[in-house]
């Protein structure tokens, strides 16, 4: 390895995304080693500050709960790219395709006759004990029978150099406006590194995204009237609902500024009122309507769901994706392309142990270090127990919980996600950092669109799997 | 357009310039004593920048010099510091950053990392010049920003709303100030230089000490001043000046909702009587000054009830109508 990666150490029995184990260079990389051959520490470390007033000045922020504040930080981020090539990125995005068509095809089935539970493919059980399960959805169809538009699918490679999935995430996907501002940043803090090359482009996914929207407006609607609702800008991720909205120019707006006359949502406007048609919400299912589901919510629009149910709105993604995101159920999606679609699942899943099913919670609890608990409906990576990270006497405490609630939790073999080389400020060098990708996926009403490339999310403490910005993770720049 | 997002916007344009004012309002006062007579000492400067900043205080006690700079610059717990407001902006701003331009956010956004980062210690040593003088460049930016990357839309018209009626609301505020300040140096007995030198002080405030020099050639008196701030038609900050693009930029936003003849009778009756104001006494401008103060606060609780209050928009019928563009 030469210059900035001289004192580069890949670790052992992992998958690194820029070098193999003989430390040869991927040759997807030969145009990022030669642009960083130009460089030394002093002047990348220079870039990397410029870059982060960037990403400052602009408010390019997300917002970090911790048990005393919510502090508004930078999306960490990190200069050095990771790079797909383009035909390792065919492979994932007809897999990303086929997976949402079999997920959409599920949902429509789960709440119209249910023929998949009957015929016993996925435990009907697991389905109606899913929280996200809504009775209200049951016989209604939406426009083009497209039940989640926005998808964000998390993958990792393991250390045998495939693609797995890790989970689906079909209610409020986050992250895509940090792929669209991480790209803003490298081009012009490196153009080098797009210059002469075909780097498929990224610009084009609000574009894609409110055509996604329109076509599965209302059939009636003449002006396909979207906006995108979002709980305000308290929420940790509204740089990114005020981000997508600006680029699609639709209006930003909050529950209070919607309201429902004669089973339609109409805004409140100055002058006259205006009426909505498709509403984009990043907010859960239980505060989208306080007649339907929590009364108390203050971040719906009262009788939201009967304008919705009536046919006069269209709610993206659609109430009672849920189901869907549950990670048990998620264990099913391979069966579910291969029932719907006659297929078998271009990307396998990472294997996953249902608690509930008896043979797999006997099997959980007697290889407990082995395995990486998950509760089924949490994300941002709350809630993951690393079980070899804990003390003998969490890990008893950790078998009693899952016990008591076996329908709470999956669990999955602890994969060795790939590493990156990724910038550690303090040590002033590159060091292996684990990886994730995060790819996006839109289903409209006769299309679809797979943002090329994704998010890749860097786990920035040393030796950490866990590459959620909630939990202190950071982003890479991905290019492909 | 959404009556939040209306509202927004004129708390965005009302905020970014008052903070220019306080700004330049402290660092002109704060410095004024140095050249000063012994009746304008440090505590009758203080004194005067908490009456223009509205702050409470006790005023049989002696003011602590630190912990009023640092208070009127810092406090977050008081609504009227330089730092409330830029974060009031910022907040207003956060709200409309799908709308407004990513320049004009980004120069909010800095102006507001800026307030909240400064070093309050090297403020108090020796930075509040530096403090003062980059928040109104950072206005200034900021300001250019809304004229240049804003669409000549309702987006812009009520961000300039919120401009006009706290140019008036400041102007108002600062003269009023200053004919304290003069009242309490007359009754120390001080002489007409030490008056005339308020007066300068407030020309400069309003960075209008050069105009009203080439239009007066070099004649400060209160008289001349008062009636250049308040009456001059071709001084961009004056009184009426700024009355009569409030009344502009209310015939231009493309909503006419009921009751909007009464918010033009209002400012068109107060522009008027800028228009022909002539400084008759301190009695007299002392009057003056409270009733158009008064009529400032009426106007805006006009716009209040009229843009923004969701009362009035629940699509009881299509009772409003929109004018043509």
């Amino acid at each position: 390895m030469e210059g900035l990666f001289s004192n580069y150490e890949i670790g052992a029995n992992t998958y690194d995304e820029m070098y193999d184990q003989g430390n040869l260079l991927r040759k997807e990389y030969e145009l990022l080693q030669s642009v960083f051959d130009d460089l030394d520490h002093k002047l990348f470390r220079t870039l990397n500050q410029e870059a982060k007033l960037s990403f400052l000045n602009q408010g390019v922020t997300y917002a970090l709960y911790t048990d005393q504040e919510t502090k508004e930080s930078i999306f960490p981020f990190d200069l050095i790219p990771r790079v797909i090539s383009s035909s390792e990125w065919e492979v994932l995005e007809k897999g990303m395709i086929q997976r949402n068509t079999a997920l959409n095809m599920f949902l429509k089935d789960v709440y119209n006759g249910a023929k998949i539970l009957k015929d016993k493919v996925v435990p009907a059980a697991l389905v109606h004990t899913s929280n996200h399960y809504l009775k209200a959805m049951e016989g209604f169809s939406p426009v083009g029978d497209i039940y989640c538009h926005i998808s964000g699918t998390d993958l990792i490679r393991h250390s045998d150099g495939n693609y797995y999935i890790l989970e689906d995430n079909l209610r409020s996907p986050s992250g895509v406006s940090y792929v669209l501002s991480n790209r803003v940043t490298l081009s012009r803090t490196m153009p080098s590194l797009f210059q002469g090359r075909l780097i498929h482009p990224v610009n084009t996914y609000t574009k894609e995204l409110l055509n996604t929207l329109k076509s599965v407006a209302p059939p009636a609607s003449s002006d396909r009237n979207c906006v995108l609702l979002t709980p305000g800008m308290y929420n940790s991720a509204y740089f990114e609902h005020s981000f997508l909205a600006k680029l699609m120019g639709i209006q930003l707006v909050e529950g209070h500024d919607l309201f429902v006359k004669n089973n339609i949502v109409y805004m409140n406007t100055i002058g006259r009122k205006e009426k909505v048609d498709v509403i984009y919400r990043r907010i859960d299912d239980a505060f989208l309507d306080p007649k339907y589901f929590n009364p108390k919510s203050m971040l719906g629009v009262h009788g939201l769901m009967d304008a919705y149910l009536a046919g006069n709105v269209t709610i993206v993604n659609a109430p009672g994706t849920g189901i869907s995101d549950d990670k048990a159920v998620c264990a099913y999606v391979p069966d579910m392309i291969k029932y719907y679609l006659g297929e078998d699942a271009i990307i396998a899943n990472v294997p996953t142990y249902i608690c509930e099913k008896p043979k797999d919670l006997a099997y959980v609890l007697d290889h407990m270090e082995e395995l990486v608990i998950k509760p089924v409906d949490m994300s941002g990576g709350y809630g993951v127990t690393i079980v070899d990270t804990l003390t003998k006497a969490e890990v008893e405490e950790l078998k009693l919980t899952i016990q008591a609630k076996p329908r709470e939790y999956i669990a999955q073999p602890k994969m060795m996600l790939s590493t990156h080389p990724t910038y550690i400020e303090d040590a002033n060098q590159f060091e292996p950092r684990h990886i994730d990708l995060r790819t996006f996926t839109l289903m409209g009403s006769d299309r679809s669109y797979v943002l090329p490339g994704g998010l890749s999310r860097v786990a920035l403490k040393k030796g950490s799997l866990i590459v959620n910005s909630s939990q202190g993770g950071g982003s890479k720049i991905l290019g492909s | 357009m959404l009556i939040r997002i209306a509202e927004n916007l004129y708390w965005t344009g009302r905020y970014i310039k008052r903070s220019a004012y306080l700004a330049k309002y402290l660092r002109v006062q704060y410095f004024s004593t140095l050249d000063a007579s012994m009746s304008q000492n440090l505590e009758f400067t203080l004194r005067s920048i908490l009456n223009m900043n509205g702050m409470q205080y006790e005023s049989e006690d002696a003011l602590d010099h630190y912990e009023v700079i640092t208070k009127v610059a810092f406090d977050p717990d008081e609504p009227a510091s330089i730092f409330s407001t830029v974060f009031a902006a910022r907040e207003n701003t956060r709200s409309l950053r799908h709308l407004l331009s990513s320049e004009m956010f980004e120069s909010v956004n800095k102006l507001y990392l800026f307030t909240k980062d400064f070093d309050q210690e090297y403020y108090r040593q020796r930075g509040l010049f530096e403090f003062t003088t980059k928040i109104e460049e950072y206005v200034k930016i900021i300001r250019s920003d809304m004229q240049t990357t804003i669409l000549r839309e309702d987006e812009y018209n009520f961000l300039m709303m919120g401009v006009w009626i706290e140019n008036c609301n400041q102007i108002l505020r600062i003269l009023k100030s200053k004919l304290i300040d003069t009242d309490i140096l007359s009754d120390n007995g001080e002489n007409i230089p030490v008056m005339q030198y308020q007066w300068t002080i407030t020309l400069k405030t309003l960075e209008s000490f050069d105009m009203h020099n080439r239009y007066y050639q070099n004649q400060t008196t209160i008289k001349s001043v008062v009636e250049f701030i308040i009456s001059n038609g071709k001084y961009p900050r004056s009184f009426y000046y700024n009355l009569s693009h409030l009344l502009i930029t209310i015939n231009k936003i493309g909503i006419i909702p009921e009751g909007l003849s009464k918010l033009k009778h209002e400012v068109a009756k107060l522009e008027s009587k800028a228009r022909f104001f002539e400084y008759e006494g301190n009695s007299e401008l002392h009057d003056f000054l409270d009733k158009s103060i008064q009529s400032i606060g009426a106007i805006h609780d006009i716009c209040n009830s009229l843009y923004f209050d969701s009362r009035s928009y629940k699509g009881e019928g299509d009772t409003q109508s929109q004018s043509q563009k």
